[in-house]
C-alpha cells in the first residue's frame, strides 16, 4: 500500500456540537437513522448531594467518530462478496453498492459500529472521496466549528500529534488497527 | 470514580417523522430528476457512488438569519432549481485572527427545513374555535381582505394602541425582520402606529438592572480577549451551545485554553462548556448565585484580599463611607456582607447552606479569584432568567470591583461580551407614533386586563393605561405568542377567548403551537427564497449577503409583499411604498455600510462573495473609564459605577427591590415551603440542536439530541425512574410527559427540560413533547416585569 | 424477530447435517442397516429451508450467490460454499438413492456429504466468532453448533425411520451425553463473559437477567425433551410413538430457545462498551 489515509481529532476541545454529524448527512443524503459520522456523548463520575452540599467528581466528553479505514478492516476481511474493500491507493474502505447483497456481516465485524443497514445494502463513510479527488476536504473536516477535526496520510497525523487512537469508552485499537489520531481530552486518558 | 459511559440516544425519530422526512428526499430527489449517479466511465464504482450529485452544482451565498447569538454564512449546492445541500464559509486560511463563519450544526440542517413536508404551504383561515385545530385554505386575496378589514375595524374601534406586534425573533434580516422593525413596522406606523414592548425574553432581567450600575446595559470585553485571561469565571452560561456559530464565543475559548488559561464555570449543570473547557465545575443551586456572590465578598473582606483603592475611586456605595449623600449608613454592600444591617453575615456557612457549594470550595474560589489577574467574569443570560434575575445580574459585577478587574486587558466586570458590530443600514420602518410600551413579558396581561394594564399593575410605559388592551395581534416570525411565552396553557385558556384579543394575524414557515392560535395565517418565504442581509458576530465583524437559492415554494409570500398588499387595501400606499424593490433597499443597506467601513466591498461583489469581515479587535470593557474617570464619566447618576442605586434605593421597596444587590430568596426556590409539593428546580437550558423553537422538528436534528428531561441519577433512583423512561413533569400549572435522560451532569433537586419544543397538549392537556413552557409562570419579575422562566418547582414521577 | 431467518437457516442446516451424519455413521458399522430414504428427503428439504430462510436475511437475496466471492478471507463466504456444497452433494445423493443406483457412490456421496457438512459447520461456528460479538467469540458456539447438529441429526433421523427406528442404536444415549457437554460448557462460558468488561458482561447479564427464565427453560427443555427421548426407548415405552413425538418436540423448542439466546445475547463490543 502507498499510502494510508486517516483522521484526526482533537478531542479535547470538541464541544460535541454534532455539526459534522449533520454536515456528512445533509452532503452525503443520508437518511434518518444513518449516521456516517457520528458524536458520541461518554460520561462518568458521580455528583451528589450530601449533607445538604453538593460533591462531584463528573466528567464529560464527546467523541466524533466515521469510518476508521482500518488498517486491519475486519469489515472487509469478513465481507463475503468483496463489496467491502480497501483501496490500495490509499487504504480508503469502501462499499460498492451494487456488489453489497446486505448480508450485515460487516456490521457484526466493526467494533467501531460504523457500517449501517440502510435499505438494502450496507452504507458508511466513503471520507468523501469524491471530494478529495477534487482536491477539496472532506464535508465533515471543513464543517468543524471547533477546528478539531483534521485527515491525511496516517503517518504524517501520527508525526504531529502521536499516535494515540484508543480512549476510554473506545474498543481495543488492536482489533482492527483504526487509522485513528486522537489527542484525548484530560479525562479521557487515565 | 463510576465508569464511563456513553449516552445513549436510544435514537427515537418518530416513524411519522421518517416517513415524512423520507418523502420530502423523494421529492427533492424527484425535482432533480433523480439525481443521475453517473459512474462515470471506468470510474471505480464505489467512488462513483460517493456522490457526485454536487458535482456542476452552483454553489450560492446564503445566509442562517435566526435567533441563536449570531448568524453565520451557509452556501447552497443548487441545480436545476433545487437545493441539494449546504456548506459554509470556507474562504481563506482559516487562522484564529482571521476566521471563517463556519456555521452550526442547525444552519447545516436547513435543508432539511426548506424543503420539510410541513411546510406551511398557502393562507389558511380559522374555521373552528380558536385553537382547535380546524382550518380551511383560502385565497391570497380573501386572507388579505379579511386581514385589512380587522386591522382597520379593530384600529378604528379601539385605537392603534390595542394593536400588537408582539416579540417575534425568528427573523433577523436587514430587510425582513420580525423583531419590532421591518415591513409590518412601517406598515403599522403607516396606519398610526402600534403597542410596542420593551425588554426582551432573553435578558430583561440583566437589561433592566444593569443600566443602574453601569449607566448602560452594553459594554462587556470581546470574546478576542479570552486568551489574556489569566482565569475565566463563568457564571451561568454555557457558550459551546448558545454561541457556537464560527466566529462566536466558543472558539476564542478553545484559544484561551491552548494559552493557559484557568476555567470555572458556576452552573447547575456540568454543561458542554463545563466539560470541554472547566478546569473546575462549581455546581449552585438555580437563584442563589447572589448568595454565592456575597459569601466571596465575606472572604475577601475578612480576610483582606480585596482591592479597597479601586472601590473607594471607581464605586458608589460598596462601604458605608461611600454612600450617596442622605443615605443612612448600614445601606451598603460591606454592611449587607458583614451582616451590619439584617445581622446576618454572609459567611461561607450561609452560603453554602443555599447554594449547596461546600464551604471550603466558597473560600478557595474567594481566594482564588482575588489572588491572580487578570480574570474575566462573564455571565450568561440563563442565571437570569430567574424571578430574582435583576439582582442574580448586578452581583456578578461586584466580584470584579472588588478584586480591580475591570478596564485592564482580560477582565471582564461580570457583563455580556462586547463586540465590534458591522454598521449597515436596515429597510427604514419609520417613526412610531404611539408612545405606549408594555413589557415584552406582559402581552397576556394586557389581553387579560383590557383596559387594566396600567402603569403600576404592569408596569405599561409611555401611558398610564391602556385603553382596551391588545385587541389584536401581529405575529410574524415568533413562536412567543404561546410556546416560547410562560404557562401555555393559561396563555392558550386566553387566547380562546375570542372576545378579549379579537384577532390574530400569523406569518410564518410552520404550523407552531402559536400559529395554532391565528385566525388567518399567512405562508412566508425562507431566507433561500430571497434575498437579504444579516450581520452580527461576537468575534469579528460580519456582514453575509444572502442570495436567493430556490424559487419560492407552494404559494407563499414574503412579508414586504403582504405589507404592500394590505398598505394597498388599507389606502396607505402612497405612505407605505417608496416604489422601491427588495433589491434597491438592500442596496440602500449596503451603502451604509460602504459609509461607515471604507474596505466595505461594492454592493455586487458583496452580493458576488456574500461575507465581509473586519478584523478581530479586542474590546476591554470600561477602559476609558477606568484610565480617566473624571474625563469619561459613567452614565449613572453619579458618574461612577453605582454598587448602591439611590433610584433603586428611592422605590422604598428593599426587600423586593434591594439597593445594593443581595440574595432575595424567590417564591419557587431551594428553600421554599411548596418544595414539600414540588421538590424539584426545573430550569430549562437552551440547547444546541434549536434556536429556541425553531428546528424542533426536523428529524435530523432529534436524531442528534432527543428532547429530554435531564435529571440526577440520586433524584431518578429515589422516584424509581430509569434512563430513557418516560416521566411524568407537573406542578399547578400543567404536565409535561417527556422521556428522561438519567445523568450526574447536574445536580441532585434540580432538573432541565431544554426549552423550545413544540407545546403539543393530548386530549387532556397534557403536554406530550416537552414544552418548558407548560411549567412556568406568568408572574413578572419586580423591578424588570421580565420572564422568570427558569425558576419553576416541579415534581416528577414515572408516567 | 428479525433473527427468524438466521435461527432457521442455522438450525435447519445443522439438523440435516447431524442427520446425514448419523445415517452415514450407522451404515459404516451396519452394512444391513436400513436405507434412511426419508431421512436424506427430509434432510435435503431442512437444508433447502434453510437455505432459503437465509436469502430472507439478506437485502438482495438476488445476488446471493455473490456471497461466494471472498473464500479468501470470509467465513461467511466458506460458510455458503461448504453450505450449498453440502446440500448439492446431499441432492446427489438423494436422486442416486431414489433410483437405487451406484450403491458404492452413494456411500462415498453420503460421507462426503457429513465431511462437507460438518466443514460447514465449522464454518458457522468461525463465522460467530470472527465477529467483534463477545457472546459469539467463545469457542463455545462451536460446541454449541456441533452438539445441536448431533442433537437436532438424531431426533430427525429416529423420526424419520418410523417402525425401523426400533432397529437404530441407542443414539439416545449420545445425546443425552452431549447434552451433558454442551451443559458443562455453560458455567465457563457465562462466567468467562461476566469477566470480561463491556459488552461481554453485558450478554451475561442478559442471559443471567432479562433473559435469565429462558435460559433456564432452555435447559429444563433439553434435559426434559432427552429424558422423554431416552424413555421413549425403553421397552416399556418403545412402542409408542407418541413419546418420541413430544420430546421431539420439547427438544426443537428449547434448540430454538438456545439459538434464540444466542442472538439476543451478541452485543457487540462497541462505542462506550467495551
Ligand atoms: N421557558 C423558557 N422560555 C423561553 C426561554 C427560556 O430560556 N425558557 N428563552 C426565551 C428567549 S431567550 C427567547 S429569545 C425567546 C425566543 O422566542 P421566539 O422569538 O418565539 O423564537 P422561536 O421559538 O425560535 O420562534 C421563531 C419563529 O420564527 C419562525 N421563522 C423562522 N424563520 C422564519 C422566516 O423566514 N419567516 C417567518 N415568517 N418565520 C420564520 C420559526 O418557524 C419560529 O416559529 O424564547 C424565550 N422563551
Ligand atoms: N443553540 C442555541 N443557541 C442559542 C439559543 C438557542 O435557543 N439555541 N438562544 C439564543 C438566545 S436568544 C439567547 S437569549 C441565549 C440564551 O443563553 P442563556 O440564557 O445563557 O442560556 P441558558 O441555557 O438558558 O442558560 C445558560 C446556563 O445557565 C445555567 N443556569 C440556569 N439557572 C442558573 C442559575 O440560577 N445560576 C447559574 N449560575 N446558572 C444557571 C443553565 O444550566 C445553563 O447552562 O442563547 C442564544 N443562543
Ligand atoms: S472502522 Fe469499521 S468499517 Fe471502518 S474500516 Fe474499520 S472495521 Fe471497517
Ligand atoms: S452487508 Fe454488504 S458490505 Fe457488508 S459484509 Fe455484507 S455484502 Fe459486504
Ligand atoms: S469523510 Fe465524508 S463521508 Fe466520511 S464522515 Fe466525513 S463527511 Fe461523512
Ligand atoms: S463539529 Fe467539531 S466540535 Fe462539533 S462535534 Fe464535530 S468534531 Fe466536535
Ligand atoms: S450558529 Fe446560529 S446563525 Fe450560525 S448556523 Fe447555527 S443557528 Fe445558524
Ligand atoms: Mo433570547
Amino acid at each position: 500500500m502507498t499510502k494510508q489515509y486517516g483522521f484526526y481529532v482533537d478531542q479535547q476541545h470538541c464541544i460535541g456540537c454534532f455539526t459534522c454529524q449533520i454536515a456528512c448527512k445533509d452532503k452525503n443524503d443520508l437518511a434518518d437513522g444513518v449516521r456516517w459520522r457520528r458524536v458520541h456523548e461518554f460520561h462518568g463520575g458521580d455528583t451528589i448531594l450530601e449533607n445538604d452540599v453538593y460533591r462531584s467528581n463528573v466528567f464529560a466528553y464527546w467523541l466524533s467518530m466515521a469510518c476508521n479505514h482500518c488498517e486491519n478492516p475486519k469489515c472487509a476481511i469478513n465481507c463475503p462478496t468483496g463489496a467491502m474493500y480497501k483501496r490500495e491507493e490509499d487504504g480508503i474502505v469502501l462499499v460498492d453498492q451494487d456488489k453489497c447483497i446486505g448480508c450485515g456481516y460487516c456490521v457484526w465485524s466493526c467494533p467501531y459500529e460504523v457500517p449501517q443497514l440502510s435499505g438494502n445494502t450496507v452504507t458508511k463513510c466513503n471520507f468523501c472521496v469524491d471530494l478529495q479527488s477534487q482536491g477539496k476536504n472532506p464535508a465533515c473536516v471543513d464543517a468543524c466549528i471547533m477546528r478539531v477535526l483534521e485527515y491525511g496520510p496516517i503517518d504524517e497525523l501520527r508525526q504531529k500529534y502521536g499516535d494515540v487512537a484508543q480512549v476510554k469508552g473506545l474498543p481495543d485499537a488492536s482489533i482492527t488497527k483504526p487509522s485513528l489520531v486522537i489527542t484525548p481530552h484530560r479525562k479521557a486518558i487515565e | 470514580m463510576g465508569n464511563v459511559t456513553e449516552a445513549k440516544k436510544g435514537a427515537t425519530v418518530s416513524r411519522r417523522s421518517f416517513l415524512k422526512w423520507s418523502a420530502a428526499l423523494a421529492g427533492s430527489a424527484a425535482l432533480v430528476g433523480c439525481m443521475p449517479v453517473s459512474s462515470g466511465g471506468s470510474a471505480e464504482p464505489a467512488v462513483a457512488q460517493a456522490g457526485e450529485r454536487h458535482l456542476n452544482a452552483e454553489i450560492l451565498p446564503t445566509i442562517c438569519w435566526h435567533n441563536c447569538g449570531g448568524r453565520c454564512q451557509i452556501k447552497g449546492q443548487v441545480k436545476d432549481g433545487v437545493l441539494l445541500s449546504i456548506t459554509t464559509d470556507n474562504e481563506g486560511p482559516d487562522t484564529p485572527d482571521n476566521l471563517q463563519a463556519r456555521a452550526c450544526l442547525k444552519g447545516r440542517a436547513q435543508r432539511q427545513r426548506l424543503y420539510h413536508p410541513d411546510r406551511l404551504k398557502y393562507p389558511v383561515k380559522r374555521v373552528g374555535e380558536r385553537g382547535e385545530g380546524k382550518w380551511e385554505r383560502i385565497s391570497w386575496e380573501e386572507a388579505l381582505d379579511t386581514t385589512a378589514s380587522e386591522l382597520k375595524r379593530i384600529i378604528d374601534q379601539y385605537g392603534n394602541e390595542s394593536v400588537h406586534y408582539i416579540y417575534a425573533s425568528g427573523v433577523g434580516g436587514a430587510f425582513n425582520q420580525s423583531y419590532m422593525g421591518g415591513p409590518t413596522g412601517r406598515l403599522l406606523n403607516c396606519l398610526g402606529g402600534y403597542l410596542s414592548f420593551y425588554g426582551n425574553y432573553s435578558q430583561a432581567n440583566y437589561m433592566y438592572a444593569i443600566p443602574y450600575m453601569f449607566g448602560s446595559p452594553y459594554g462587556g470585553s470581546s470574546p478576542t480577549t479570552f486568551p489574556d485571561a489569566k482565569l475565566i469565571v463563568m457564571f451561568g452560561d454555557n457558550p459551546a451551545c448558545t454561541r457556537v456559530g464560527g466566529l462566536n464565543s466558543t472558539y476564542y475559548l478553545k484559544l484561551a485554553k491552548q494559552n493557559g488559561v484557568k476555567i470555572i464555570v458556576i452552573d447547575p449543570r456540568f454543561s458542554d462548556t463545563a466539560s470541554t473547557f472547566a478546569d473546575q465545575w462549581i455546581p449552585i443551586r438555580p437563584t442563589t448565585d447572589s448568595a454565592l456572590v456575597a459569601a466571596l465578598a465575606y472572604i475577601m473582606l475578612t480576610e483582606g484580599l480585596h482591592d479597597q483603592a479601586f472601590l473607594d475611586k471607581y464605586c458608589v456605595g460598596f462601604d458605608d463611607a461611600h454612600l450617596p449623600e442622605g443615605v443612612p449608613a448600614g445601606n451598603s454592600y460591606k454592611s449587607y456582607v458583614m451582616g451590619d444591617s439584617d445581622g446576618q453575615p454572609k459567611t461561607p456557612e450561609w452560603a453554602s447552606s443555599i447554594t449547596g457549594i461546600p464551604v471550603d470550595t466558597i473560600k478557595q474560589l474567594a481566594r482564588e479569584i482575588a489572588g491572580v489577574k487578570p480574570v474575566f467574569f462573564i455571565q450568561g443570560r440563563g442565571m437570569q432568567r430567574h424571578a430574582n434575575g435583576e439582582f442574580q445580574a448586578l452581583s456578578v459585577p461586584i466580584l470584579a470591583f472588588m478584586t480591580g478587574n475591570v478596564g485592564i486587558l482580560g477582565s471582564n466586570p461580570g457583563l455580556y461580551e462586547g463586540f465590534t458590530p458591522v454598521r449597515m443600514g436596515s429597510y427604514p420602518a419609520g417613526a412610531n407614533p404611539v408612545e405606549a410600551k408594555i413589557s415584552f413579558f406582559m402581552f397576556t396581561d394586557a389581553i387579560e386586563k383590557g383596559g387594566n394594564h396600567t402603569k403600576e399593575s404592569s408596569g405599561l410605559q409611555g401611558a398610564d393605561r391602556l385603553p382596551h388592551g391588545i385587541k389584536f395581534i401581529w405575529n410574524y416570525g415568533g413562536n412567543a405568542l404561546v410556546n416560547q411565552h410562560s404557562d401555555t396553557g393559561r396563555t392558550t385558556a386566553l387566547l380562546k377567548d375570542t372576545s378579549k384579543c379579537e384577532f390574530i394575524l400569523g406569518i410564518d414557515n410552520f404550523m407552531t403551537p402559536s400559529m395554532e392560535y391565528s385566525d388567518i395565517i399567512l405562508p412566508d418565504i425562507t431566507q433561500f427564497e430571497q434575498e437579504d442581509i444579516v450581520t452580527r458576530a461576537l468575534g469579528q465583524g460580519l456582514a453575509l449577503y444572502g442570495r436567493k437559492l430556490v424559487e419560492p415554494m407552494y404559494e407563499c409570500k414574503g412579508v414586504y409583499e403582504i405589507c404592500l398588499e394590505l398598505a394597498k387595501r388599507l389606502g396607505v400606499q402612497d405612505k407605505f411604498d417608496e416604489g422601491k424593490t427588495q433589491e434597491q433597499y438592500l442596496r440602500e443597506a449596503v451603502a451604509v455600510a460602504q459609509e461607515a467601513q471604507p474596505d466595505f466591498p461594492s454592493f455586487e461583489e458583496f452580493r458576488e462573495k456574500g461575507i465581509y469581515k473586519t478584523k478581530p479587535s479586542k474590546i476591554v470593557a470600561y477602559e476609558a473609564f477606568i484610565k480617566d474617570p473624571i474625563a469619561n464619566p459613567l452614565p449613572t447618576p453619579s458618574g461612577k459605577i453605582e454598587i448602591f442605586s439611590k433610584t433603586l434605593y428611592d422605590m422604598n421597596r428593599p426587600d423586593e427591590i434591594p439597593a445594593v444587590p443581595k440574595y432575595i430568596e424567590v417564591k419557587e426556590g431551594p428553600r421554599s415551603p411548596l418544595r414539600e409539593k414540588y421538590p424539584l428546580q426545573c430550569i430549562g437550558h437552551h440547547s444546541k440542536r434549536r434556536v429556541h423553537s425553531t428546528f424542533d422538528n426536523l428529524p435530523w436534528m432529534e436524531e442528534a439530541e432527543p428532547q429530554r428531561l435531564w435529571m440526577n441519577p440520586q433524584d431518578a433512583a429515589a422516584r424509581g425512574i430509569k434512563d430513557g423512561d418516560l416521566v411524568k413533569v407537573y406542578n399547578d400549572r400543567g404536565t409535561v410527559k417527556v422521556k428522561v435522560k438519567i445523568t450526574p451532569r447536574l445536580i441532585p433537586g434540580v432538573c432541565s427540560l431544554p426549552q423550545g419544543a413544540w407545546y403539543t397538549p393530548d386530549a387532556n392537556g397534557v403536554d406530550i413533547r416537552g414544552c418548558i413552557n407548560t411549567l412556568t409562570t406568568w408572574e413578572p419579575t419586580k423591578l424588570a416585569w421580565g420572564n422568570p422562566q427558569h425558576t419553576n418547582l416541579v415534581q416528577v414521577e414515572k408516567a | 424477530m428479525k433473527d427468524l431467518p438466521l435461527i432457521l437457516f442455522t438450525l435447519c442446516m445443522q439438523a440435516a447435517i447431524g442427520a446425514v451424519l448419523w445415517a452415514a455413521l450407522i451404515r459404516l458399522k451396519d452394512k444391513e442397516a436400513p436405507a434412511f430414504k426419508t431421512n436424506t428427503l427430509v434432510a435435503l428439504i431442512l437444508s433447502a429451508v434453510g437455505i432459503l430462510a437465509s436469502l430472507v436475511h439478506l437485502g438482495k437475496p438476488l445476488l446471493a450467490m455473490t456471497s461466494l466471492f471472498n473464500l479468501f478471507s470470509s467465513w461467511l463466504s466458506r460458510e455458503i460454499l461448504f453450505s450449498g456444497g453440502f446440500f448439492v452433494l446431499l441432492a446427489i445423493s438423494w436422486w442416486l438413492e431414489r433410483s437405487e443406483k451406484a450403491e458404492s457412490a452413494r456411500n462415498t456421496l453420503a460421507w462426503l456429504a457429513s465431511l462437507v457438512g460438518l466443514v460447514a459447520v465449522f464454518a458457522m461456528g468461525q463465522l460467530y466468532m470472527q465477529t467483534v460479538i463477545p457472546a459469539w467469540q467463545s469457542a463455545n458456539t462451536l460446541v454449541d453448533f456441533y452438539a445441536t447438529t448431533l442433537i437436532l441429526g438424531a431426533v430427525v433421523l429416529f423420526v424419520t425411520a418410523g417402525k425401523e427406528r426400533e432397529k437404530l442404536p441407542r443414539l439416545d444415549l449420545a445425546v443425552l451425553a452431549i447434552v451433558f457437554v454442551q451443559i458443562a460448557f455453560v458455567p465457563g462460558y457465562l462466567t468467562g463473559m461476566a469477566a470480561m468488561a463491556g459488552a461481554g458482561q453485558e450478554s451475561a447479564a442478559l442471559l443471567a437477567g432479562s433473559y435469565g427464565l429462558m435460559t433456564i427453560l432452555r435447559w429444563l427443555f433439553m434435559l426434559g425433551g432427552i429424558f422423554l427421548f431416552v424413555l421413549s426407548r425403553t421397552d416399556k415405552f418403545a412402542k409408542q410413538a407418541g413419546i418420541l413425538y413430544t420430546a421431539v418436540g420439547i427438544l426443537l423448542i428449547g434448540a430454538f430457545i438456545g439459538r434464540f439466546l444466542l442472538y439476543v445475547s451478541g452485543i457487540p463490543i462497541g462505542i462506550g462498551i467495551i
